[in-house]
């Protein structure tokens, strides 16, 4: 391996050898991280605690443990470690976002697009993020399928960004977006909140047809099979419950809407709200129903839909009882995750172990991956953030980040230049002032380039007509 | 590797070849009064000598001072003691000029025209027709020949003699044809058809797939329903009694041969990502495939060992870096810049990646074979002009000429099941032929004689532009075309034909003008390039006529977009 690359001569390999390809050889990392102030989100805060990884997982939490031979050891002595960030709502890392033809694209899914070389994924790194739900854009009722991700920046694979048995999930719209983008712009449903509704019991009964069709074939009641319905199929597994339906969300109405169809249909147990600016008005009725809410932070009126917010929201929910979190749905804000979370003591005064939670244990239960992540464990994934302060403090800085034990950043030594790729005919300019993603597979019309971080990924005309 | 079907032998395909046509003439003059013949039917001279040249016969095979002898389109002779029949044309190679096979392109669209797209609104933009949709395996490229494309003669100026050929379109534009790069006539210029079905992660514009993630979503649907109909078909085939006739559905019945796997997916990626979503695709759905772009592939060499397909690569290449004089500094990936004062550091060590980058990307070629892929190349997404200088940097940056002309003659030859007819110099064989001033992958060597199918065609006299010239001067509105929409840009060209100046102004993009780079005017077709930000050089390619303007827009990265518009204003400034 190292005599082919040295074969090259080249300087790139260098880099290859020296950035890269240590981390593609080893994507479980063994770790032993001394005295730090451990919050483990589920088991309180431990002062002066070790925490040894070994093979990816972390393998125990203790005092005076002692590092197996050739295990690294990091001194974080001053330093507080958390689990890894998770957002519930991004849209960093994949190469499209809305498929915006029809109002039903269930045979869709981000999880096809990945694009491990957006650099969003490493500024997320850099913001002690290690596992995002990646989702589709907000144009249809019925959008396309999410896909969870372990931010393995790095790794030139997009498979391997997947986050390995999380469950399926799928992205719902109510509301503005929709109504929009197929109601004003085709002319067609859904053109009011009660279109939507109709799109979605109507998408949902012509998937039970499907599947009874399909079924009547298996049984021999039929002599052939329905004409394979790639959309069908995978609304039939929704029926089933084997995705989790996350649906963009921002009146009341709309949410009470979605949540009586949902429970027509059976589907409480795989079914988050995401948004939900007004969902501190109906708390106790979604607790009632045991409905998991992800919302901004304080981020609203950037439409009509979008006005009747209070930055005391999750606060709200989490006093209801409701398993609540705080996402970016931007490739900005996913590197404030921590402050996020702190705004919601000083809108709230949530302690410490519930305003963690917000972006840890809560999120990685809405995406069913609380068995793997989300606090510091024993067994779980050595998903880590490491902070030079308390993690909900304002001095606090992220000074390295590891997921599955691999250290993926590292404030004090990474290059400035972090790059997996750049555009063999572009110039250093975007670089330069700033714009460091590639471009080589960015639209022509693309927002970013603009000043707008949040726009990272979302084309023009995609965002002008869904956020 | 999944090996093309034996092709037919020449006699029964449907194309005439050369020696038929011959037959065909000598016939006639047998047939009219010896008089009238010699006024009416053009002197012809079927016999060519090629003598004391120079023949690489194939990669690694060469003889010196031979004789090539070229009869009714095929190589009759070749070696050192050859007989020259009296009344041959001769051509004396004075023992430097050298004879190679014609190169063979592995995949491209030369010589293909675009069929008109469907316009207008469609009724339901989620659930498109078929072709709308860019859904067209049932299409054959040969019923889009036209060997008066341009293209045919430029890349013959590089040396190509056949070529493997795709219809246009996007995500299944239909089955390819290995095509002769010369004569006249559609139908003589085919050599072998059904060749492979032809696919690409390519959106609909405005319609359902209308980008790359519906794309993919769009095959897994094209192949399931394909899957169906075919266990339909072959139930009823064995026993219709009683069961409902499955109706006749020619798209998806044209995928039946690659559900069988006897027909390959020539599949096309242009960069890492796509080839890691078509590999995916390929483990999902089993069909039989071919690679062919691969731009990039340095970043996706263990999946592609592990794939263990077919690979055609691109001879695409992005600007050559600039040659200074010292050598250049060369990146630091480790350089951390701390303060404003390291700015300069900084940009200069980025510009130290940027052109290792691009080194990198001329390297492709060799390190694909230092790891152990074998290659043939395609010219698909090259201005077939640079085609030749492409190779030459391939070659310069460390693939082997010899691996470089195997890649461009036997490789494809035997994987095209065209090996017995083209491919090598050698007797029997379609005179496909390069005459060349020496080593063809010295940059100072010239091409100076290509023959397709036994025909000569001189290299270095192009011929005169065959459309009206016209004078670009004046002011276009254009409208450039995207899967998510359009967008209106102006330009803006002033000066005579032969010194143009000029600027283009992009709604959205820009607000103020950006000058334009290397304007021309060839005959009707205006070439320029402006520089933007965020994608560096991007290249127009545009047919005028008089009052419009129609062509594509290539962005580093993204391959081409359409482009068109009306004449607002020019050549003498006034208004239209």
């Amino acid at each position: 391996m190292l005599s082919r690359f040295l074969s090259f001569g080249c300087t790139l390999t260098l880099l290859l050898l020296l950035g890269v390809a240590p981390l593609l050889a080893q994507d479980r990392g063994d770790v032993l991280i001394q005295n730090a102030t451990v919050h483990t989100v589920t088991n309180g805060t431990l002062e002066s605690t070790d925490i040894l990884v070994r093979d990816g997982r972390i393998a125990s939490i203790g005092q005076g443990l002692r590092a197996p031979s050739g295990v690294q050891v990091i001194d974080a002595t001053d330093l507080h470690v958390m689990p890894g960030i998770i957002d519930s709502h991004s849209h960093i890392g994949i190469s499209n976002v809305n498929e915006a033809t029809r109002p039903v694209t269930a045979d869709v899914g981000v999880g096809d697009v990945l694009d491990p070389y957006d650099v969003s994924i490493y500024r997320a790194l850099a913001g002690g993020t290690t596992t995002a739900h990646l989702m589709h854009g907000s144009a249809n009722p019925i959008g396309g399928r999410n896909q969870t991700v372990k931010l393995r920046y790095g790794d030139l694979n997009p498979a391997n960004y997947r986050f390995e048995g999380a469950p399926r999930s799928i992205k719902f719209a109510l509301g503005e977006n929709p109504m929009r983008v197929h109601g004003e712009g085709q002319g067609i449903k859904p053109r009011t909140r009660m279109g939507i509704e109709f799109v979605i019991r109507d998408a949902f009964r012509r998937a039970q047809a499907y599947a009874e069709a399909r079924e009547a074939f298996a049984n021999g009641e039929r002599p052939a099979p329905p004409a394979y319905n790639e959309r069908m199929e995978v609304l039939a597994d929704v029926l089933e419950g084997d995705l989790i339906v996350h649906s963009h969300s921002y009146r009341a109405d709309g949410m009470l809407m979605l949540m009586q169809v949902i429970d027509d249909f059976g589907l409480n147990d795989t079914f988050v709200l995401q948004h939900s600016i007004e969902a501190f008005k109906i708390a106790p009725e979604i607790a009632a129903q045991g409905i998991p809410v992800s919302v901004f932070m304080d981020w609203w009126g950037f439409k009509f839909e979008a006005y009747n917010a209070a930055a005391h929201n999750a606060a709200i929910l989490i006093r209801n009882g409701i398993t609540a979190s705080i996402h970016s749905d931007s490739g900005d804000l996913i590197r404030h995750m921590y402050h996020q979370a702190s705004k919601s003591q000083r809108y709230g005064d949530l302690t410490d172990d519930e305003a963690l939670a917000l972006i840890t244990i809560n999120p990685a239960i809405q995406l069913g991956i609380d068995d793997r992540v989300g606090s510091i464990e024993e067994g779980k994934d050595a998903d880590l953030a490491v902070f030079s302060a308390h993690p909900l403090s304002v001095y606090a800085v992220p000074q390295m980040t590891f997921v599955d034990g691999v250290k993926r950043f590292d404030r004090a030594t990474d290059p400035d230049d972090m790059r997996l790729q750049l555009n063999p005919d572009g110039n250093v300019a975007p670089a330069y002032a700033g714009e460091a993603h590639s471009h080589s597979h960015a639209h022509p019309f693309d927002a970013r380039g603009h000043g707008e971080g949040c726009m990272q990924g979302v084309n023009l005309f995609e965002f002008l007509s869904t956020k | 590797m999944h090996s093309l079907p034996t092709p037919l032998p020449r006699f029964l395909t449907s194309t005439p070849p050369a020696y038929v046509r011959w037959l065909t003439l000598m016939a006639l003059l047998l047939l009219v009064p010896v008089a009238q013949a010699q006024e009416d039917v053009p002197q012809v001279t079927n016999v060519m000598a090629l003598e004391n040249v120079r023949v690489v016969s194939s990669p690694g095979t060469v003889s010196e001072g031979a004789t090539v002898l070229i009869r009714d389109g095929l190589i009759a002779a070749v070696g050192t003691d050859v007989a020259v029949p009296v009344g041959a044309d001769r051509m004396d190679g004075g023992d430097t000029l050298t004879v190679y096979a014609g190169f063979i392109d592995g995949l491209s669209h030369v010589g293909v025209r675009e069929a008109e797209e469907e316009e207008g609104s469609v009724e339901d933009r989620g659930n498109p027709p078929p072709a709308r949709a860019g859904i067209q395996p049932n299409r054959d490229v040969r019923a889009f020949l036209d060997p008066e494309d341009s293209a045919i003669r430029q890349l013959r100026t590089q040396g190509f003699t056949a070529a493997h050929v795709v219809p246009i379109g996007r995500m299944l534009p239909g089955t390819g044809a290995v095509v002769l790069l010369g004569g006249d006539d559609p139908d003589t210029m085919v050599l072998r058809g059904e060749t492979a079905q032809f696919a690409q992660i390519a959106s609909a514009s405005g319609v359902f797939p209308s980008n790359d993630m519906a794309v993919i979503a769009q095959f897994r649907q094209t192949f399931r329903e394909a899957e169906r109909r075919q266990a339909l078909e072959e139930q009823y085939a064995a026993n219709p009694s009683g069961m409902e006739r499955p109706s006749h559905d020619p798209v998806h019945r044209a995928l039946f041969p690659v559900l069988s796997g006897t027909l390959p997916m020539f599949f096309h990626t242009d960069n890492a990502l796509d080839l890691h979503r078509v590999l995916a695709l390929h483990n999902e759905l089993g069909f039989p495939l071919v690679l062919t772009g691969l731009a990039q592939s340095f970043d996706a060499l263990d999946a592609l060992r592990a794939a263990d397909v077919p690979l055609y690569l691109t001879l695409d290449l992005p600007e050559a870096a600039e040659e200074t004089e010292e050598a250049p500094v060369p990146f630091d990936p480790d350089l951390r810049t701390r303060t404003h004062a390291d700015v300069e550091a900084e940009e200069e060590n980025l510009k130290a990646r940027l052109r290792e980058v691009q080194q990198q990307y001329e390297r492709t070629a060799a390190l694909l074979h230092e790891e152990g892929f074998s290659f043939a190349f395609t010219t698909k997404d090259v201005a077939a002009n640079d085609v030749l200088a492409h190779i030459r940097r391939i070659v310069a940056a460390g693939l082997p000429a010899d691996v470089a002309l195997a890649a461009l003659t036997t490789r494809p030859a035997q994987r095209l099941g065209v090996d017995r007819q083209v491919g090598t110099v050698a007797s029997g064989k379609v005179a496909n032929l390069i005459v060349a001033t020496g080593d063809l992958f010295d940059e100072d060597t010239d091409i100076r004689t290509v023959f397709v199918d036994g025909e000569a065609y001189d290299v270095t006299a192009a011929p005169a532009p065959d459309a009206a010239e016209v004078n670009p001067a004046g002011t276009w509105a254009l409208t450039i075309s995207s899967p998510e929409g359009t967008v209106d840009a102006t330009v803006q060209l002033d000066g005579s034909p032969e010194a143009l100046n000029g600027t283009i102004t992009v709604e959205m993009v820009s607000s103020d003008p950006t000058p334009l780079d290397d304007i021309q005017i060839d005959g009707n077709v205006l070439t320029f390039a402006f520089t933007a930000d965020q994608f560096g050089t991007i290249r127009a390619r545009l047919t005028l006529t008089e009052t419009e303007a129609d062509g594509t827009l290539t962005i580093p990265g993204l391959g081409g977009t359409p482009v068109a518009g009306t004449r607002t204003a020019g050549p003498d400034q006034s208004a239209r």
